[in-house]
């Protein structure tokens, strides 16, 4: 543990001096400065100790020199080069204007780091013949983002389909997939003619054999994913144990968040909870500049300096990922997440990840952590909706993980490796699953996706609406990133091996196909057996029959068996009971994949915004938040 | 009505009763075996065998000879010693041997002091060893001998045996020859169509040339009493004014003691029917123990028109006794009802065993056949030993099951509907041709003791109904309407009966209408032809029947069928729309689908080329 610089001895003082701080508060501060290997300046900022504006007047008073607000006099924008940006944000030093000064004209830098390594930078960037004002990190990070903004905008939109078209979700249907989807219902039209009863006998055979290869997949990815969890629980643990916080790294969280003022103060009490250096956190909370409400009740809760408070400007496409791509050009953390409004991450989520990442060799590109819900028994549907969480995250990840299977990301507590992430142009915009779609193209490129077992608990939707809303998005993004990773298929399975392709078919494809069709078979299941007609006999010849006999008894009694297991990994036995009701909840996801397939086409990239909130227990969370309880 | 009918036969008593007119000379009469159910002759082969035949020769007092008249072809593969033994009763009468391959005709007397019954009983015992040193099991076979359907027995009664119409209808034939009058009312026909359903009956003037072998039945509606008999060297009868009776009185006919026709109900053979079961040994069946090596058993034919009115067939029960045959394999008895197995156990010497089953639905039909074998693992029959035979018995307490009828759904529940009543109506006047059409097709629904009335048009009358038109019965939608756009096919399309056929053909529906059955005729072209109509064709199974000259063409069951489907005029069937205007359907859809992916293709290459402001 390194001993604190002169600088932040200086500072330390002088604020003491001042009567900004208690020599306690000082104490407590170097400790951690000590222990974080972080500036004071930082420590003290992310403690609430002092106020950002306190902070830096006092600080040019002391050095000197006068102190802007670059929010109220922002830079000259014909000073700042968009290429340096980054450079800005890193050492917190940006051109403010040219002034007139006794000297003749001369440039002014603006930083937000006063010290010796602030000014050696500025010399050899712009230098000796330069003037130096003091403003705070906030205002210039601001002023920076204000200047670039418009170009931020188109870059957050457009970097991906620019740089990299054949990943990008902005074409939804290229020219060939739409010829050869065209020349398949062609193909069906002649045989409709022609022969309409092999016709339909090929297409029910063809179903058939996909539905039992979706069951075979499912239960092969479970029983291979029945690894030492708690063997692998350990190791982390001993890992933790070993991680000092001065080995910590600065950590970027993104938060984008759209109309929910009433889940922010859950989100922030639940981010202060976390057991990381405070200092070392990067919180973005990413907001649309339109959303008042929301940003209202950002500025009214007063947050600390660690939370930085992102105005995204309008445009379209209006989605979560053109958000955090805009959000993360901010990022100056190592690893980066993104969290919904209304996660719970567990407290050590951060070190637990760290450690995984250190043990992990470097194609390891991001860490899943497991999604559940903390009002699972609130509703049937929240009961389902957790089964079928705990069915994904618990039971299937684990085994697709192993079996090097492309996984397709969660929408929350994914975690990354920043630079990996910049290289892959972060999030595609035009994709309403842009985790899923990251998870498949990281594995593309040639990384891979680790799981680790820590929980973010979310709230569960308690509507009916609410979920088909939330669950067609899914199945639309679904199909958008079935359909531009299937673009090259050649590559496709080339970069991610038959195996592979063949997951993400079967989960991907599988989720979607499987929504779509079903209702075509219930329908004729419930017909026969209400009328008993036999009209269906002679598209069910023996094979058939038996296979589709096979499908609709050992297949979804095998799903509904995996369902009631799912929940064992938890404790959590008494949902156990509600697993056979699972089919009215595929009839819902049902509903809903017809919903996404008509958005597809209508309105591919339109964000089916899920309203957060409805839950009683989001109530009182929200309860104990504004009283300053914690508790998850 | 009981009071009233035993009135009706104590008149007829009195009137039969009467002094009748003295015939010349004795009448013969010739018993085919056809006549007694032998049509196909008796065949016997594997050097062993046994058949009694019952000829139904009526008073013995009144039989002044019988001769059985035996035409036989017989061939033998191996020279073998070949014997056939008549008897009667128990007492032979006659042997006579074979030669390994030998036709001709053999004539018998029967010793008059043992004609004691109204039947004679004739057993045929067949017997024989093959010649030589030769060592073969009894096997092998190769050998048959056959009487054919032309054989039976010469009858002569004696001269005023057919002196009145009680002593001689026990003598006359059973085959009827029924010559309805030029206008025949409606109780006469009704009388008729009874008579048809108690003999076979032929509708038309008699034959003259060869044996007497059917009777003459003519109908006046001014003479007293039910029957009557008219001179000649061939009696004939005259049914006069409640034909009704006389049908029952023609059923009962075997069975009745001579002299004058019976004054109760009881003694026409109308006896009080359980309504629980039915015995199988008051059935027309030889229910005699069998000597059984390998393989026997009993046939007994159980018809519809047997069940009484409200109830229906439900289970069967047979009872047998099987002797030791000292072997350890135990002999196995089965139970089939119309060809289908429905229950077999191993026999327990010495006990009785029982065999209980339940009827499967769609199994019963009109004419039920119930078969009880016993199979045994046979002991000799090689060269040291002849084959061993052991008695089986179908004990008495064998019976049919019956149980409470629903609403008729098939042609044979009508039998026992019809049991408790039925109105035949007729469009008008039926003349010979439709009276024996309608016989035809009305084989095995009717019974002698069914109370049919006759009604010449009119409004469609309560309880069950015969309706012959070519309209449907008023208030009445039947499932086949036949026009000249209905036809049958199947559930994929394929045609099975085209609007052509169904035009021409013969139409019975049954349409139950308020709990009661309606059995629609609708004439086809060769209504006609079915007069003769074979058993075989009769209506048995389903609600809808379809007939042309040769006989049933097709039937169904207009709700249980998934196989079939009906198309009437007027009716929408989606899925058939759907098939006739498939093209038109896929190219709509085709083209439907082709102009959405023509779209989608113009926004892909507009988005690209507005560079995003379509983008949202």
């Amino acid at each position: 543990m390194g001993d604190i610089s002169n600088t932040d001895a200086w500072t330390g003082d002088h604020l003491v001096d001042q009567g900004i701080i208690t020599l306690p508060e000082l104490d407590e501060a170097w400790a951690l400065s000590r222990r974080w290997q972080m500036p004071l300046p930082d420590v003290l900022l992310s403690r609430s100790s002092v106020d950002s504006r306190t902070l830096y007047r006092s600080l040019a008073d002391r050095f000197g020199l006068d102190h802007v607000d670059l929010i109220d006099e922002p830079p000259d924008l014909t000073l700042l080069s968009e290429s340096d940006a980054e450079t800005y944000m890193r050492e917190l030093a940006v051109p403010w204007r040219v002034r007139e000064t006794a000297k003749g004209k001369r440039l002014t830098i603006a930083t937000a780091r006063p010290g010796p390594q602030a000014m050696l930078f500025i010399r050899r960037r712009w230098g000796s013949e330069v003037d130096v004002v003091i403003t705070s990190r906030r205002a210039l990070r601001q002023a920076v983002q204000q200047a670039f903004s418009q170009s931020w905008t188109r870059r957050a939109i457009y970097d991906l389909d620019d740089r990299d078209p054949v990943m990008s979700a902005r074409t939804v249907f290229t020219p060939v997939q739409l010829l050869i989807l065209w020349a398949l219902a062609s193909a069906c039209a002649i045989g409709a003619v022609l022969a309409p009863i092999a016709t339909l006998i090929v297409l029910n055979a063809l179903m058939s054999v996909f539905y039992l290869g979706n069951f075979a997949f499912k239960g092969l990815a479970i029983w291979a994913g029945g690894v030492d969890l708690a063997a692998q629980q350990r190791e982390i643990d001993a890992a933790i144990g070993l991680l000092a916080d001065e080995d910590l790294p600065v950590y970027t969280i993104l938060v984008p968040m759209f109309r929910e003022p009433d889940v922010l103060p859950i989100l922030a009490g639940a981010l202060r909870r976390l057991d990381y250096p405070a200092a070392k956190l990067d919180i973005k909370i990413v907001l649309e500049e339109g959303d008042t409400p929301t940003i209202d009740a950002a500025r009214a809760l007063k947050l600390e300096e660690i939370f930085e408070i992102i105005l995204v400007p309008p445009s379209h496409p209006q989605t979560k990922p053109k958000a955090c791509n805009y959000a993360f050009r901010l990022a100056r953390g190592e690893f980066c997440v993104i969290y919904d409004a209304e996660d719970k991450p567990e407290p050590d989520q951060l070190k637990r990840v760290v450690a995984a990442f250190a043990r992990a060799p470097k194609t390891v590109a991001c860490v899943q952590c497991r999604l559940n819900y903390y009002n699972r028994d609130e509703n049937w549907l929240t009961r389902l909706f957790t089964l079928d969480y705990s069915l994904w995250f618990d039971l299937m990840l684990p085994g697709l993980e192993r079996m090097g299977v492309p996984i397709p990301l969660g929408g929350t507590s994914n975690h990354f490796r920043t630079d990996v992430l910049r290289e892959l142009h972060a999030w595609d915009p035009f994709n309403v699953t842009e985790d899923a779609d990251l998870g498949i193209r990281m594995t593309q490129k040639g990384y891979r996706t680790k799981l680790v077992e820590s929980t973010t608990f979310e709230e569960a939707n308690v509507s009916v609406g609410n979920w088909i809303r939330q669950r067609s998005r899914w199945i639309k993004g679904y199909m958008q990133t079935l359909l531009v990773h299937l673009r090259r298929p050649g590559d496709f399975v080339q970069q991610v091996g038959p195996l592979g392709v063949l997951g993400f078919v079967m989960f991907i494809g599988g989720t979607m196909t499987s929504g779509l069709i079903n209702p075509v078979f219930w329908a004729v299941f419930v017909v026969w057996a209400v009328t008993q007609a036999a009209g269906f006999d002679i598209f069910f010849p023996p094979v058939l029959l038996y296979l589709s006999l096979f499908n609709l008894l050992a297949g979804n009694g095998m799903l509904i068996f995996l369902m009631m297991l799912a929940p064992f990994r938890r404790n959590w036995l008494e949902l156990t009971a509600w697993a056979p009701t699972v089919i009215g909840y595929w009839v819902l996801m049902s509903i809903a994949a017809w919903k996404g397939l008509f958005q597809l086409i209508t309105r591919p990239f339109y964000w089916e915004k899920t309203t957060h909130g409805l839950s009683r227990m989001t109530a009182i969370e929200r309860a104990r938040a504004d009283s300053g309880e914690g508790g998850a | 009505m009981g009071a009233g009918r035993g009135l009706a036969i104590m008149i007829t008593a009195l009137a039969l009763a009467g002094p009748a007119p003295v015939l010349a000379q004795p009448v013969t009469r010739a018993i085919p075996l056809e006549e007694i159910g032998q049509g196909d002759g008796v065949e016997f082969s594997g050097l062993a065998g046994r058949k009694v035949l019952h000829f139904p020769i009526g008073d013995p007092a009144d039989v002044q000879s019988v001769v059985l008249n035996l035409p036989f072809e017989t061939q033998s593969a191996y020279p073998a010693n070949r014997q056939i033994t008549l008897r009667i009763g128990s007492r032979a009468i006659a042997t006579r041997r074979f030669a390994d391959t030998e036709s001709g005709i053999w004539r018998m007397p029967v010793p008059a002091n043992l004609l004691d019954s109204r039947y004679l009983s004739v057993a045929l015992d067949y017997s024989g060893a093959l010649k030589g040193a030769r060592c073969a099991a009894s096997q092998i076979g190769g050998d048959w001998i056959r009487f054919g359907g032309g054989a039976g027995a010469e009858v002569v009664y004696a001269d005023d045996a057919m002196r009145d119409a009680g002593r001689a209808i026990g003598h006359a034939p059973g085959p009827l020859a029924v010559e309805l009058p030029a206008r025949p009312s409606e109780a006469q026909v009704a009388g008729a169509l009874l008579l048809a359903a108690a003999r076979p009956v032929r509708f038309g003037p008699p034959r003259t040339d060869g044996d007497w072998q059917e009777t003459h039945v003519t109908f006046d509606a001014s003479s007293q009493g039910p029957l009557k008999i008219a001179q000649g060297s061939r009696p004939a009868f005259i049914v006069g004014r409640d034909p009704q009776a006389a049908a029952r009185i023609f059923a009962a006919a075997p069975d009745l003691p001579g002299g004058a026709l019976p004054v109760a109900a009881a003694a026409l053979g109308e006896r009080q029917v359980s309504r629980a079961a039915i015995g199988l040994s008051s059935l027309d069946a030889d229910l005699a123990p069998r000597l059984i090596s390998d393989r026997g058993g009993w046939t007994i034919p159980l018809p519809a028109a047997r069940v009484p009115h409200g109830r229906t067939l439900s289970g069967l029960v047979a009872d047998l006794a099987v002797a030791d045959d000292g072997g350890d394999t135990p002999a196995i008895v089965t139970i089939a009802l119309n060809g289908l197995l429905l229950a077999s156990r191993p026999a327990m010497p010495g006990e009785r065993n029982r065999l209980s089953v339940s009827i499967p639905d769609g199994l019963a039909t009109t004419d039920n056949r119930i078969d009880v074998s016993v199979l045994r693992q046979e002991r000799g029959g090689d060269c040291d030993s002849p084959p061993v035979r052991q008695e089986a018995r179908l004990l008495a307490s064998s019976h049919a099951v019956l149980d409470k009828a629903g609403e008729p759904a098939d042609f044979h529940d009508l039998p026992a509907a019809f049991a408790g009543g039925v109105t035949l109506v007729l469009p008008a006047r039926p003349g010979n041709a439709t009276i024996a059409a309608v016989a035809g097709l009305l084989g095995g629904m009717l019974s002698a003791s069914t109370p049919l009335s006759v009604q010449f048009g009119g409004a469609l009358p309560d309880g069950p109904v015969i309706w012959l038109g070519d309209n449907p019965p008023p208030g009445i939608e039947p499932p086949l309407r036949p026009s000249a756009k209905t036809r049958i096919r199947g559930v994929d399309g394929t045609p099975m009966v085209d609007a052509a056929t169904l035009a021409r053909a013969s139409v019975v529906q049954l349409v139950p209408k308020g709990g009661r059955p309606v059995l629609w005729i609708r004439p086809g072209r060769d209504f006609a032809q079915l007069a003769g109509m074979s058993a075989a064709a009769r209506l048995g199974y389903g609600d809808i029947a379809l007939f042309d000259g040769s006989g049933r063409l097709f039937a169904m069951h207009s709700g249980r069928e998934k196989l079939v489907d009906i198309e009437n005029e007027g009716d929408f069937d989606l899925a058939d729309w759907m098939r006739q205007h498939r093209i038109w359907l896929v190219l709509g859809a085709w083209l439907l689908v082709s102009a959405l992916f023509a779209w989608l293709l113009r926004q892909t290459y507009l988005s690209r080329d507005r560079g995003g402001q379509n983008d949202g």
